[in-house]
This record gives structure tokens, C-alpha cells and sequence, in this order.
């Protein structure tokens, strides 16, 4: 009895021992990442915290002045341009799923079907997203210009066609911004897509054609299967990144004309820095963070209840 | 495993630096006075390396600026830009002292970011001699100052003189028949496209600026954009009949296709070009465009084609908008490095009454802007100062550089004989960006309902000010 209970106290000092010594180790792990734990408060946790508290105050320059409890989400919902660039924000994601999610696809499924010359597909396919993304941005701008020294309006001028309106088309504005989008992004989105195909040998490619079947039937049975699970990210990152798309608009048109292109992410630029009305810039952040967490929250039930009930 | 201990030991070393370092990296270091003690200031304006002319007129100012004064400064490559302002100031990142455009100060006090340089300036006595209406721009509602008034403008049309011509726009005394209301704008527009390769006038509605240059059309139509009322609130008025038939002129020239280059794209900047190369023979500028336009290293049109005319007219009015600039200070600015600029401001820059040094410094401004840079020198014309001798020096300096005809340049007579007008009350740039919206539907549809555009730019500008009012109380 005595020599088990020893055995016990021996067990538990080695364990004591154990904890020591492992605890120790824990504290080198932590310390060495604490730079990087610094870094993802300084930059993500605190200005959550700091966004989320800025948005219940009114605000001087960007110093807290009074609390106005939920004062700011009042004057963002009533703001009247609000509801127009949530509704422009969804059509950005419309079309954007319509041209970038698909658009790469087909680019990855060509480069699939390609046995020459495949890497010069794939580095063309990339060479827009290598410039620097305002400059795209701006040259694009004087292509699309609606009078007679865009580039595209030069172009059917010499077929004797046009002038047409591109960014000075409310109706077609938002399609236009994308399709510049996407001619930027959709390489880089390709490549993820080919590095999935990349797993796929090539030879069942060929042994498909040498069986019969057509370039559809091929992407059907061999192509979608290996690129599925990239599909359905690149769905919901594309929603996300989209729906807050910034730059774009304010680069090509300004929001414009009379607020068509106008984000939401835009309209919080403006708040922030065109009205210095942080308060409620921070405001439109959190509806904002709102709308994408509902997206997410969607999309993983969806999900669930599509993998559910490929099992059944 | 003692070699372990070591790796161990030396990488939290390392990592607790890098913490270190990083938290170092928070403070903005800044400090006003050399290691001796010599109080040292910064400003904008640094010139660009390939001005060499104007890099060594700096060197040589710096140098004796330290001889006469014991101070030092240091140009910064700055510009102010509304959008970018804030964190810059938040951020304790601007120089000492920097221009503004008369656009900001009320915005940049009523958000806290400013430095009261009251007792400063009432040592010198020049508040006293600014234009009412300037030491009202500079200062909050209880009196204290915070910026200088450095100079103001007119927005006026810049003319491509050589258009005109070439469209038979000539009086009898061969002098150019520029417009004088809007409908002689239209009417012109119709023979200068008719008559030449040219279209009649350039738009800038990219941006607020094309809010900003309607409300001076819209006040000669007889327009009161928005009114306060005795509670402090704000009454807009966007969609008055006055409004509507101001707009109407934008929507004429858009659909009789008498305007060149792409509204919602072209900044002013691109307008001037538009009129320079010959592509417009209008658009909207203002006093100081004449040297922007000229230089050689800028968009370098002949200064024999440029003419600089008043804003046309309308049935009610004839006013033309006031802007300008001043001279504005970061709120981390000390009082020594402030001290240290007024001083730098009586040798080389505008005060009441002007020195010697000044009037040197005059000269080799207008020297450099035209003999150096083939430009011309007219900017600071209009005069901010209700007496002394600072300018008259400006005109003599201007008179002794001239390079052009004053008839091309009728808007400055003008701003002596007609009413300027200030910027309207309640959230400005709020409601430029209204009414830009709404000049761009016009513009997509000229044919459309203006009424209805307005209609609406009114109800939502007015819910913005109700707003802003409610959660203000």
C-alpha cells in the first residue's frame, strides 16, 4: 500500500516536474510570439475595439466627444444615399460573381485544354494583375472615356460607330468597373484554380479524348471535380472582397454619375474624409461588418446543407 | 543543449527588441529646436529637383533667413489635400506651417485642428489690417485667430483667345467679344462649334468642384443655395426655380453638343488642357490659373492665347465667388517655431506694410515665374489688406514683369466694380456633392426632368442637415 502510494507521489512530482518544465517552454513560445501578438493587437484588435467604441460617440477631428448611443447608425440609415449603395454593393457582387468567378474558370479550364504553349497563357493571363492597380485603374479610365478620345470610342470610330457611353452610363456603370476588375483579377483567380488542376494528371485528359468525350463533358467529370472546393472559396471571398470594393469606383468615376457607382465602402470614405464625420464613418463600417458576417453566415448553412445532403 | 539555452535565450532577446523597436516606432520624434538650440521650423512649397532656379533661390533664402534671424527652416514636399489632412494632423505628421485653401479653415477649426496664434498676431497688429471677411475666415465665433490670410481669388472663365478669333467673335475695334451672361455663352458655343475644330466649353463635374463652380452660376441666376435659421438649423434650397434654370444652361450646352471632353472624368487640371491645346475655347478658372497655365514646365499655353474673363452673368446677378488661400499652422506648432515664421513672413512674404527684403522677395518671385519659367505673374493681384504698402509694391512688381494685356484679363477690373460672394452656409461640401450629383444626371440627360433632379438633390440635402442638426442637439 505504502509502496503504491509512493509510486502516486512519485508520478505526481514528475508530473509537477513535467508542468515545470513544459511551462517554461510555453513562456519561450509566447515570448517569441509576442511581436507578432503585438502587431495583431496594434492592428486588428485594437481598431475593431476602437471602430466599434468611435461609433457610438460624436466626434471632433477624430477625438470622442459625446456619447450618442446608436446616433450614428441613425444618421447612416437615414443618410439617403445609404440604401443606394448598399443596392449598387450588391450589384457589384452580381455582376462580379457573373465575370470574375466565372471568367477564371474558363480561362484555367482552356489552359487545361491546352498542351502548347500552356505557361504563356498563364503568364498573359497574369500580366494585367502586374501593374500597379491605380495605374490600371486610370488607363482604363481613358479607354472608357465617353467622348471622342477614349480609346474604345476611338476604335468603333474608325468602323464609323459611336461615340458610346461607358462611365457615364448609370445603367451600365457598375458593369463596366467590374469587367475592369476583373480583367485585373481574374488571372491572379485563374492561377489558383490551375494550381488545383495541377493535381489533376494529364493523362486522364487524354484518355478522355481519346474515349469520346467532348470539352464539356470533360470539364464536367474531370476539371469541376478538382477545382470544386477552390470554387466555393473563391464564392464567398469574392462576395466579401467585393462587396467592399473601394477603389475602383473612387478611381474611375467617383461614385458617379448622380451616385450610381457609389459603394458602401465609398460612401464610408466619404463620410471619413470628405465630411471628417468619423463617428459615423465608423458607423457604416460596423453595418458594414454586419452585412458580410450575415453573407458568411449564409453561405456556411448553404453549404452545410448541400454537403448534408450530397451524403444522404 | 547549452547551445540550445543560448538560441533560446538569444531569440527572446531579439523578439523583445523588435516589440521594443516597434513601440518606438509610435512616437513622431519631433522637435522644434536643432541640438544648440536653434529654434528651426518646417513649411510646404519644397521645390521639385529639376527646378533648379527655384532650388537655388531656396538654398539662398535658408541661408539668409539663419544669418538674419538665427532661425532655421526647411521646406517639406507637402500638400494640403482635404482627404488626407486628418491623418496627417492625427498622426503629428504635418510641417509647422503649410497654405490651405480658403475652402478648409472653418472645417479644420470646428474639427480641432488648429493652433490659436491669437496673441501672436495681435502683437504684430496685422489682424487688423486683413478684410473683415478674411479675419472672419481665420477665426472661430469668440475671436481667436488661427491662420493668415495669404491671398485671394476670383473664379473667373479661362478663354482660348485664339478660338474666339477664329470664330469671328471680334467687336469692331478688333478687340475679342467675350460673353458677358450665360445665354452669350451658349450663343458663342454655337458659333465657335460651328466655325472651328473647337467645341465651346470644358466641364469639370468629376468631383465637388463642380458643385462648387455651379453655386456661383446659380447665384446669378438668383439663387440663395441654403439659409441658416434662428435655432441654428439649416434651410437648403436646391430646387428653386432659379436653380433649375442655372442648370438648364449646362443641360443646353450638353444637348446642342457644344461641350468637349468627358465631365465626370476631366479635373480642372484637364479642362485647362482641354481649352490650352485648343480643344475648348472655355472653362472655368480663376485669377490665379494664369500662371498655372503659362509656365513652361506646367501646361505651357502662349500667353498671347490665354484671356482670363469675369463669371458671365445671369438675369439676377453678377457676383463671383471668393476663394483663396492662408497660411494655416499644425496644432503641435510651439510658439518659438511660430515667432520664427512671422519673422520669415516680414522678410520674404505678405504683411501689411512691406520691407525692402519683401519687395526683394516680390521681384524674384515675379522673376522666376516669368523670365525663368516663361509664365505670368498676376496671382497675387487682388489685394487682402484694407491699407499699407504691400500692395501697391505687389502692383508696381506686377507692372515691371508684365508680359500680357491687361484687356485679356478683364475679371480683375471686374472684382473691383461687382460683389463677390462668399460660400454658402450649413454642411458646403455636403451640398456641392449634392448638387454634382445632380449637374451629372443632368448632364447624362439633358433632356430629362431638372426639376424632378433638383427636387430630389433638395430632399436629400435637406435630410442631411435635419440629421446632422438632430443628433447635434
Amino acid at each position: 500500500m505504502a509502496g503504491k502510494k509512493e509510486n502516486t507521489v512519485a508520478k505526481a512530482d514528475r508530473h509537477h516536474k513535467m508542468s515545470g518544465e513544459q511551462r517554461k517552454r510555453e513562456l519561450v513560445a509566447w515570448l517569441l510570439m509576442l511581436p507578432s501578438l503585438v502587431c495583431f493587437v496594434f492592428f486588428i484588435i485594437l481598431p475593431i475595439l476602437g471602430t466599434l467604441k468611435m461609433s457610438f460617440y460624436s466626434t471632433k477631428g477624430m477625438k470622442l466627444v459625446n456619447f450618442l448611443g446608436f446616433g450614428n447608425y441613425k444618421v447612416v440609415f437615414e443618410y439617403p444615399l445609404f440604401w443606394q449603395a448598399a443596392k449598387n454593393s450588391v450589384y457589384y457582387v452580381f455582376w462580379s460573381l457573373i465575370f470574375g468567378l466565372f471568367l477564371p474558370l474558363i480561362i484555367a479550364a482552356l489552359c487545361a485544354e491546352t498542351t502548347k504553349g500552356r505557361s504563356f497563357f498563364r503568364i498573359a493571363a497574369r500580366l494585367p494583375g502586374i501593374l500597379p492597380a491605380i495605374a490600371s485603374l486610370l488607363i482604363l479610365t481613358y479607354f472608357l472615356r465617353s467622348d471622342g478620345q477614349g480609346v474604345l470610342n476611338i476604335l468603333f470610330g474608325k468602323i464609323g460607330l459611336g461615340p458610346f457611353k461607358y462611365l457615364t452610363n448609370p445603367k451600365v456603370v457598375i458593369i463596366w468597373i467590374v469587367l475592369s476588375m476583373t480583367w485585373k483579377g481574374a488571372g491572379g483567380t485563374a492561377l489558383l484554380y490551375m494550381a488545383a488542376l495541377t493535381e489533376v494528371p494529364q493523362e486522364l485528359y487524354e484518355a478522355a479524348a481519346l474515349d469520346g468525350a467532348s470539352p464539356w463533358q470533360r470539364f464536367r467529370y474531370i476539371t469541376w471535380p478538382a477545382i470544386k472546393g477552390q470554387f466555393n472559396l473563391l464564392f464567398i471571398l469574392q462576395i466579401i472582397g467585393v462587396f467592399q470594393v473601394l477603389y475602383e469606383p473612387m478611381v474611375m468615376t467617383n461614385g458617379g454619375p448622380n451616385n450610381a457607382s457609389l459603394s458602401m465602402m465609398l460612401l464610408m470614405y466619404f463620410f471619413a474624409f470628405r465630411d471628417n464625420r468619423y463617428g459615423v464613418a465608423c458607423a457604416m463600417g460596423v453595418v458594414i461588418s454586419l452585412f458580410l458576417i450575415a453573407f458568411s453566415i449564409i453561405r456556411a448553412l448553404v453549404e452545410r446543407r448541400m454537403t448534408e445532403k450530397e451524403r444522404e | 543543449m547549452k547551445r540550445f539555452r543560448k538560441a533560446r535565450i538569444l531569440a527572446v532577446v531579439l523578439a523583445l527588441s523588435m516589440v521594443v523597436t516597434m513601440l518606438g516606432g509610435c512616437s513622431s520624434g519631433k522637435s522644434d529646436s536643432s541640438g544648440d538650440g536653434t529654434v528651426s521650423f518646417t513649411m510646404d512649397g519644397l521645390p521639385s529637383a529639376e527646378k533648379t532656379e527655384e532650388l537655388a533661390n531656396y538654398e539662398a533664402r535658408q541661408k539668409d533667413f539663419k544669418e538674419k534671424t538665427g532661425c532655421e527652416f526647411e521646406r517639406v514636399d507637402f500638400k494640403y489635400d482635404y482627404q488626407t489632412v486628418s491623418a496627417m494632423i492625427e498622426g503629428g505628421n504635418l510641417p509647422t506651417t503649410f497654405t490651405v485653401a480658403n475652402t478648409e479653415p472653418q472645417v479644420l477649426i470646428s474639427n480641432g485642428w488648429c493652433r490659436d496664434i491669437t496673441d501672436l498676431i495681435k502683437e504684430t497688429g496685422w489682424d487688423k489690417e486683413w478684410k473683415d471677411d478674411l479675419l472672419d475666415l481665420v477665426s472661430d465665433k469668440d475671436g481667436h485667430i488661427y491662420g493668415i490670410p495669404n491671398s485671394t481669388y476670383a473664379l473667373s472663365i479661362v478663354c482660348n483667345k485664339k478660338i474666339f478669333e477664329e470664330a469671328g467673335l471680334v467687336n469692331d475695334d478688333g478687340s475679342i467679344k467675350y460673353p458677358t451672361t450665360w445665354d452669350e455663352v451658349i450663343e458663342d458655343s454655337r458659333i465657335i462649334t460651328e466655325k472651328t475644330d473647337a467645341k465651346g466649353f470644358s466641364f469639370t463635374i468629376c468631383d465637388n468642384q463642380g458643385g462648387w463652380n455651379f453655386s456661383n452660376v446659380a447665384w446669378n441666376y438668383g439663387a440663395d443655395l441654403c439659409t441658416m435659421n434662428d435655432d441654428g438649423s439649416f434651410t437648403a434650397n436646391l430646387n428653386s426655380p432659379e436653380v433649375v434654370e442655372a442648370a438648364k444652361v449646362y443641360a443646353t450646352l450638353q444637348k446642342e453638343g457644344l461641350l468637349y471632353g468627358d465631365f465626370s472624368v476631366d479635373t480642372r487640371d484637364a479642362c485647362y488642357t482641354n481649352v490650352a491645346s485648343g480643344l475648348a475655347a472655355m472653362c472655368f478658372g480663376a485669377t490665379d490659373s494664369p500662371l498655372a497655365l503659362t509656365r513652361d514646365d506646367g501646361i505651357d499655353m502662349p500667353i498671347e492665347d490665354l484671356a482670363l474673363i469675369p463669371v458671365p452673368a445671369g438675369p439676377e446677378g453678377d457676383y463671383w465667388l471668393m476663394g483663396g488661400s492662408c497660411q494655416w499652422f499644425s496644432p503641435d506648432a510651439t510658439d518659438d517655431q511660430i515667432k520664427a515664421y512671422l519673422e520669415y513672413r516680414k522678410l520674404y512674404d505678405s504683411t501689411p506694410d512691406i520691407s525692402d527684403s519683401q519687395r526683394d522677395a516680390l521681384e524674384e518671385t515675379a522673376k522666376l515665374d516669368t523670365e525663368d519659367y516663361g509664365g505670368v505673374y498676376v496671382s497675387a493681384y487682388m489685394n487682402i489688406y484694407k491699407s499699407g504698402s504691400y500692395y501697391d509694391a505687389v502692383k508696381e512688381v506686377v507692372e515691371k514683369y508684365r508680359n500680357f494685356d491687361w484687356d485679356d484679363y478683364p475679371t480683375f477690373a471686374y472684382t473691383e466694380s461687382h460683389p463677390g460672394h462668399a460660400e454658402e452656409e450649413g454642411m458646403c461640401q455636403q451640398m456641392y456633392a449634392f448638387l454634382t450629383s445632380a449637374l451629372q444626371q443632368v448632364m447624362v440627360d439633358p433632356d430629362g426632368d431638372i426639376q424632378a433632379v433638383f427636387d430630389k438633390a433638395q430632399q436629400d440635402y435637406q435630410a442631411v442637415l435635419d440629421t446632422a442638426f438632430d443628433v447635434q442637439k
